[in-house]
């Protein structure tokens, strides 16, 4: 029950600081079309006169696709039939979640989003800051301000969980799936090789929500409790989320369901929508939009949710304290 | 005169028998051996009768003694296979002690009529490296005779030996009860007019036998499930073993498999005007949903093989699917193909029909028709790779794109993509992707890298075979097929024995197409490279008597200009289809000799569009994307595939915020 009420509480303060979100897709839209443009203007060179445009105005076309592979360089060459529909782009980005290899698409991209990853760690002190101030009131200075306020705490606190991850993706990772390699190699189960891999894949998954969790509740209790060390913070963090297994893991759990389950209806509409005329196009993209604008509103929901029973927690406690004084 | 009624019953009775058998036997196999599991080890008895067909006499015997290329790490298998560890991985420190293979000889002798009897030949034992030099490869091997042999006699030769199978080995091998058991048995070379032809065991390299025919019992212990070459009679138990006796002729090798968790499905094949075959499946349990595939595609391509070619001429075809990570799928042995398949296929990937499919076509492009996979490697596998997709084609048409996330040993999760392909582009792909331009028509291991075999073997020579059928047109292309598997079925033809078909067939010869691909490093791409369009200029300037004048009228309609490239040095001529705004089509041949070329046209109305060869009739160029070139610019599809790329940044970007 305290799950459901943290959400409820999280879903207001996302509502009650709506204007924060329109700030933060603005962000995510403009970071996006910087290389979104340059890329469309290359493939625009490349197809615009080619008869492979007709294959890719109601399809796609993988032989072109395998020539330009083979020969092209630039952002085009991260085009391919993944990013066709709704599931494809979101399958990639959840694979790069899962195996690492972030570099894998493009120089350009991997530097963009490493700035998007400090860009958000800017807008997570203000989101935080203003969450956690019981007077609810917003205005879009304030909230840069104290973005700006928390800034080098909350960067420092990304930067550490990067290296963690980058620490995990290159060490742990090979070395969690070398033990399954060894644990499979005499097996003649396909299905039971597939079982382990898998196995492997779900443990690799529980440590990193364990690790985003834990740094999640870090940065509230920086924000919340006005702690100066973050390596304090990670500490009285992961001693809350090994208090707490079960309200920390089963609210991020019910987070991810949302998210799945907003994944699968924009994903499903996104994928059956298949433009060749320019108004279906536009109206590809308010949908796609839509889908980013909930993403990210769905993000802070996480943030505001944690917060809220972060703050359950902590008023049960003040409750005990202030219960044991009057006895 | 009874006897001479049983004598002349005997040749009635006997002739058929002995005309049945439609090839040259140059060999005689006996062989008796025993699988003992518990040694990884095959130890044999052989007797081989052999008989000399060539011109020159010879004094020295060549053998094979394949399974030495994993005795050590130097041999010269291993040593390409570390050096390009992609295909199969590596051979290193951490193989396992009693893992590495070998072919061990402890007697051999021999007995030829006349010349010399029962002789002891160990001694002379040698180990060869005709191709490298390298002296740690034992995988030839001679016998010194003590007579020289001429041609029409015939040497009996015994042997004694034992096979240490390898564990994981690379065609053969074992991993815990399952044995696949193949090249395992000294196998004589073949003995050309110009010398003996006995290669080294290479990574790339597969085989070359001569015909003959192969009677062998099997002793395996109780309980294993065992499938091989050849017509299998009843097993016969023997305490606790069982053995099976397994006898084929006109086959030139012999495998066999074993395995106790086998199960096995068995269909009959027929067809109006083909021989019936039956079919055994060996199949692993996860494998059910298979099974039926398996036969279906089996069944496919003995039919369209049959047809197309010659017919399946052996009563039995065993298919085995081999347990995952063993390398030992994929393969051909005469009337035996080993396969694999994956429980996490991708939908319409048509994974284990092509796989079927393919090593079906190896049982007339190297059962059949044996040309010499260690010097020629694209006849067989060229020809079969065209093969497979010709009647993958013809019988379950297109195939779906698809990726496996995740992908990993053993592991993956599919997704199909609404795409379709025709299954020539992934050899397409594969070739490009190899980035090499080679010869087609070299040694196996004289390809630069394993890809680039792959890449030329099997996908440049596919495609190059189709080029043709669409250049000569199916029927007589049909008619070159079926002649050259009719004329060269239990031979060893040529390169140039297949070109010399072609020419007799082609309406005019086609040397010119085969010899800058197979003995060449050139390939084709065509391209629209420009349209323009404008409408004709006014005719101005002096008269014939220099007074100025202007003449608008002469100007009326367009003045349109194409300019036609050919990269590469392959030229073949192709069809060009020009397009004009009114709906005309203007149709033309270009012989594409020259590297640019330009096409004027003043009509009445402005070019819309040009397309070089509409029909797709040349596989072989390598980007077909260029081929169509509209005059006017579109950029729907750009802006289309722009706003999907706009998308996966943006969600790629928020993904990444987890970690803000």
């Amino acid at each position: 029950m305290k799950m459901i009420k943290a959400l409820r509480n999280g879903l207001n303060l996302v509502i009650e600081h709506y204007k924060m979100v329109p700030i933060i897709y603005v962000v995510n839209l403009a970071a996006g079309l910087l290389l979104a443009i340059p890329f469309t203007s290359q493939l625009g060179k490349e197809i615009a006169f080619k008869g492979v445009r007709d294959d890719l105005t109601t399809g796609f076309n993988v032989d072109w696709w395998s020539v330009i592979q083979a020969s092209k360089e630039g952002l085009i060459n991260t085009l391919r039939p993944a990013i066709d529909g709704g599931f494809g782009p979101v399958f990639d980005n959840l694979e790069l979640l899962l195996s690492g290899g972030f570099t894998r698409y493009s120089l350009v991209v991997f530097l963009l989003t490493l700035v998007y990853i400090s860009i958000a760690a800017f807008f997570n002190g203000g989101t935080l800051a203003l969450y956690a101030d019981e007077k609810r009131s917003y205005s879009t200075g304030r909230f840069f301000s104290l973005s700006g306020f928390y800034f080098h705490h909350l960067f420092a606190l990304a930067l550490t969980m990067v290296l963690l991850f980058l620490v995990i993706y290159k060490f742990l990772h090979p070395a969690l799936f070398s033990v399954i390699d060894a644990i499979a190699a005499p097996l003649m189960s396909e299905k039971a090789v597939w079982w382990l891999n898998f196995g492997g894949y779900l443990i690799f998954a529980l440590l990193f929500v364990l690790i985003k969790i834990v740094f999640d509740y870090a940065k509230i209790i920086l924000i919340k409790e006005n702690h100066e060390s973050s390596w304090f913070c990670i500490w009285l963090a992961f001693k809350f989320v090994v208090g707490h297994p079960l309200k920390t893991f089963g609210l991020y759990g019910l987070l991810l369901l949302i998210s799945a389950a907003v994944m699968l209806v924009f994903g499903g509409l996104l994928e059956i929508i298949n433009p060749t005329g320019i108004f279906v196009l536009i109206i590809l993209v308010v949908l796609q939009q839509i889908f980013i604008f909930i993403k990210i509103g769905l993000r802070l929901v996480f943030l505001g949710s944690q917060l809220a029973l972060y703050g359950q927690k902590k008023s049960v406690q003040v409750k005990v304290k202030k219960s044991k004084i009057k006895s | 005169m009874k006897r001479l009624l049983v004598l002349v019953a005997l040749l009635i009775f006997t002739i058929p028998v002995f005309s049945q058998v439609p090839c040259e036997q140059i060999v005689r196999y006996k062989i008796s051996a025993q699988l003992l599991p518990e040694e990884n080890a095959v130890t044999g008895k052989m007797q081989l009768d052999w008989t000399h067909t060539s011109e020159i006499a010879v004094d020295k015997v060549y053998f094979h003694a394949y399974l030495n290329a994993f005795r050590n790490s130097s041999s010269t298998f291993v040593r390409e296979v570390n050096a390009d560890p992609k295909p199969f991985g590596m051979f290193d420190s951490n193989w396992p002690d009693n893992g590495w293979g070998a072919l061990d000889i402890s007697a051999v002798s021999a007995s030829c009529k006349d010349l010399f009897s029962d002789t002891d030949l160990l001694p002379s034992l040698e180990f060869v490296q005709p191709d490298d030099d390298n002296k740690a490869d034992m995988t030839v091997f001679i016998l010194s005779l003590p007579e020289p042999v001429q041609k029409g006699q015939e040497i009996h030769f015994d042997f004694e030996f034992t096979t240490k199978i390898p564990y994981l080995g690379i065609r053969a091998g074992y991993k815990q009860d399952f044995y696949m058991i193949s090249q395992w048995f000294p196998k004589i070379g073949v003995l050309t007019d110009k010398g003996w032809n006995c290669h080294q065991y290479h990574q790339t390299s597969e085989y070359f036998a001569d015909f003959g025919s192969y009677h062998v019992e099997l002793t395996v212990p109780n309980g294993f499930v065992v499938g091989a070459t050849g017509e299998m009679s009843e097993p016969k138990p023997s305490g606790e073993n069982t053995v099976y006796t397994v006898t084929q002729d006109c086959i030139h090798d012999f495998a066999f498999t074993a395995y106790p968790k086998f199960l096995t499905k068995t269909a009959q094949f027929e067809s109006e005007g083909l021989p019936p075959v039956e079919i055994k499946l060996l199949y692993l349990p996860e494998h059910e949903k298979f099974a039926d595939r398996f036969l279906d595609a089996a069944k496919n391509s003995l039919s369209y093989y049959g047809t197309w070619y010659t017919p399946y001429p052996y009563k039995q075809l065993t298919i085995v699917d081999t347990p995952p990570c063993t390398k030992t799928a994929s393969m051909e042995y005469p009337t035996l193909i080993t396969v694999a398949v994956s429980c996490n296929e991708a939908k319409r990937n048509m994974s284990p029909e092509w796989t079927v499919m393919h090593e079906m076509g190896h049982q007339f492009w190297y059962g059949l028709v044996a040309s010499n996979e260690f010097e020629e490697p694209w006849i067989d596998e060229g020809f079969t790779s065209f093969s497979d997709i010709r009647a993958l084609n013809a019988a379950y048409g297109y195939i779906s794109h698809y990726k496996y996330y995740l992908e990993r040993k053993g592991f993956a999760i599919p997704y199909t993509f609404d795409i379709t392909l025709d299954p020539m582009d992934r050899r397409m792909n594969r070739y490009r992707n190899a980035g090499m331009v080679e010869p087609v028509n070299q040694p196996s291991w004289e390809f630069a890298t394993y890809a680039s075999y792959k890449a030329h073997a099997y996908d440049k020579a596919a495609m190059m075979l189709a080029t043709l059928e669409n250049l000569l047109g199916t029927e007589t292309f049909l008619n070159v097929m079926q002649t050259f598997a009719s004329r060269y079925s239990y031979k060893h033809p040529t390169t140039q024995d297949f070109i010399d078909v072609v020419n007799e067939i082609a309406p005019e010869p086609m040397n010119w197409f085969f010899e800058k691909i197979l003995y060449g490093a050139a390939d084709i791409d065509l391209m629209v490279q420009d349209i323009s369009s404008k409408p004709i200029s006014p005719v101005n300037g002096l008269d014939e008597q220099g007074k100025l004048y202007s003449n608008t009228k002469a100007g009326s309609g367009y003045e349109s200009r194409i300019v036609l490239k050919r990269n590469g040095d392959l030229a073949i001529p192709a069809e060009i289809a020009v397009s004009f705004e009114n709906g005309e089509i203007v149709h033309e041949t270009w012989d594409a000799k020259d590297a640019v070329t330009v096409l004027n046209y003043n009509v009445d109305s402005p070019v819309y569009k040009v397309e070089i060869d509409p029909e797709h009739k040349i596989v072989l160029d390598t980007d077909t994307s260029n081929n169509v070139r509209y005059r006017e610019r579109n950029s729907f599809a750009a802006m289309k595939w722009g706003a999907r790329w706009l998308f996966w940044l943006q969600h790629l970007l928020e993904t990444a915020a987890i970690f803000s």
